[in-house]
C-alpha cells in the first residue's frame, strides 16, 4: 500500500482478500491490518483526545470494534476509511464520556521547521499553534490536521467526517483562517509581525 | 484578518496550496507586492499552513498489535444473529395463537382438573392436612399466555433490539 492517499487497486485486493481470511477465522491474520493502520489511527484518536493513554486505548477499542464488524465492511470503500471512521467515532465518544480535558500541550508533537518566523521561539510556537487549534471544533481540528498529514485524500477525510467533499474543502479554509485568527489573538500581533 | 475579505484569504491559501495556475500567481504576486495587509496576512497564514505541514504520524506503543490481538481473542464467539432471535419469537407467537385458540373456542372454560395432594404417598402426619383443589384450564391457559407475551417481549429486547442497537452506535452509521 502507498502512504497517500490513493491505494493501489492491487494492495486493496490483497487487502480485502486478507479480510476475507480473518472472517474465516484466521484470526492472526488481523495484526497485518492493525500493523499496516495503528499508526494513523492513533495519530487520529490522539488529535481529538489530546493524551496518549486514552488515545492508545480508543484506537485499540476502534481495532477491537471493526475486527467484530469486519463482516459488516461492504469492500465499496478502503478498509481504511472505514477504520478510520470508526476510529473517530470512538475518539468522539471517549472524549465525550471521559471528559478529557487535558492540555494538549506536550502530548502533541507538531515538528516545527519554521525558518523565517524566528521571533518565536520552537517551543512557544508548538503551544500557540496547539492552544489556537484547540479552540477549533473536534471535527475542525480533524480535517485540517488530517489534510495536512496527506495519508488520505480531501475526498476520504469528507467521507471520515461524514460531510460532502465541497464542505470539507470549505471548512479546511475556514479553520486555516480561524487559526491564524486565533494565534493573533494569543500573540497579541506584534510576535508575528517582529 | 482586518481590512482582508475572506476571498483574499482562500487566495492567499490556494497560493501555499498551491492550486494557482502561473498566470495567477503573477496576478497574486504583482497585488502582494503593493498591499501590506496582503502580506502580513500571508505570513500569518505561512506559519500555520508550515507548523500543520512538519506534523508527523504518532507512533503507539510497541505492544500495541499484541494487545489488540490479545483482547480479539477473548471476545465471546457467540456474534450477533438476529434470526435467532426471529426463530424463538416465531415458535412463541405460535404457542401464543394456539392458547388463543382453545380460549376463543370456549373448551377450555368447562375444563378443571382436580388434585387431590391427600392421595399422594407420603410419609408422616402431615398427609391429612394437605388440601385438595381443582385448577380451571381457562386460568392457566390465560396464565401461560400471560407470561408467553412477557418472554416474548423480553427476547424482543434481549436478542434482537439492544445488539441492534448496539451494533449500529458502533459503527455509528
Amino acid at each position: 500500500m502507498t502512504l497517500t492517499g490513493v491505494q493501489d487497486p492491487n494492495s486493496m485486493q490483497e487487502e480485502f482478500d486478507v479480510i476475507d481470511q480473518v472472517i474465516k477465522g484466521d484470526h492472526d491474520l488481523y495484526r497485518v491490518l492493525v500493523d499496516r493502520y495503528k499508526s494513523y489511527a492513533f495519530t487520529i484518536a490522539l488529535k481529538i483526545l489530546k493524551d496518549k493513554e486514552e488515545a492508545e486505548e480508543a484506537a485499540q477499542d476502534a481495532f477491537i470494534k471493526a475486527y467484530k464488524y469486519l463482516g459488516k465492511f461492504d469492500k465499496r470503500s478502503k478498509f481504511s476509511t472505514w477504520l478510520y471512521r470508526i476510529v473517530f467515532n470512538t475518539a468522539v465518544s471517549y472524549k465525550r464520556k471521559m471528559k478529557v480535558q487535558h492540555s494538549s500541550v506536550e502530548n502533541i508533537s507538531i515538528e516545527d521547521s519554521l525558518n523565517h518566523s524566528s521571533a518565536i521561539e520552537l517551543k512557544d510556537k508548538r503551544k500557540f499553534i496547539n492552544q489556537a487549534l484547540n479552540r477549533l471544533s473536534d471535527q475542525d481540528q480533524v480535517a485540517v490536521q488530517m489534510f495536512y498529514l496527506k495519508e488520505l485524500s480531501l475526498e476520504e477525510v469528507s467521507i471520515l467526517l461524514n460531510v460532502n467533499l465541497n464542505t470539507i474543502k470549505v471548512r479546511i479554509h475556514r479553520a486555516r483562517q480561524r487559526l491564524a485568527d486565533e494565534l493573533k489573538t494569543i500573540l497579541k500581533d506584534e510576535a508575528l509581525t517582529l | 484578518m482586518d481590512n482582508l475579505s475572506t476571498t483574499s484569504d482562500d487566495k492567499l491559501l490556494d497560493f501555499l496550496d498551491g492550486n494557482l495556475t502561473q498566470s495567477e500567481i503573477e496576478t497574486f504576486k504583482s497585488d502582494l507586492a503593493n498591499s501590506s495587509p496582503l502580506q502580513r496576512r500571508l505570513e500569518e497564514l505561512r506559519i500555520i499552513h508550515e507548523s500543520l505541514q512538519s506534523q508527523k504520524l504518532e507512533s503507539p506503543s510497541a505492544n500495541f498489535t499484541e494487545r489488540v490481538l490479545r483482547n480479539i481473542s477473548q471476545l465471546p464467539v457467540a456474534s450477533f444473529n438476529p434470526w435467532r432471535g426471529v426463530f424463538i419469537l416465531l415458535g412463541i407467537a405460535i404457542a401464543t395463537g394456539l392458547g388463543l385458540y382453545v380460549l376463543s373456542s370456549g373448551s377450555a372454560d368447562s375444563l378443571s382438573v382436580p388434585i387431590n395432594l391427600q392421595s399422594f404417598e407420603i410419609p408422616g402426619g402431615i398427609k391429612n392436612t394437605l388440601p385438595s383443589f381443582s385448577i380451571n384450564m381457562r386460568t392457566l391457559t390465560n396464565t401461560i399466555l400471560f407470561a408467553n407475551t412477557a418472554i416474548a417481549f423480553l427476547i424482543l429486547d434481549r436478542i434482537i433490539l439492544r445488539p441492534l442497537f448496539r451494533s449500529r452506535n458502533a459503527l455509528n452509521y
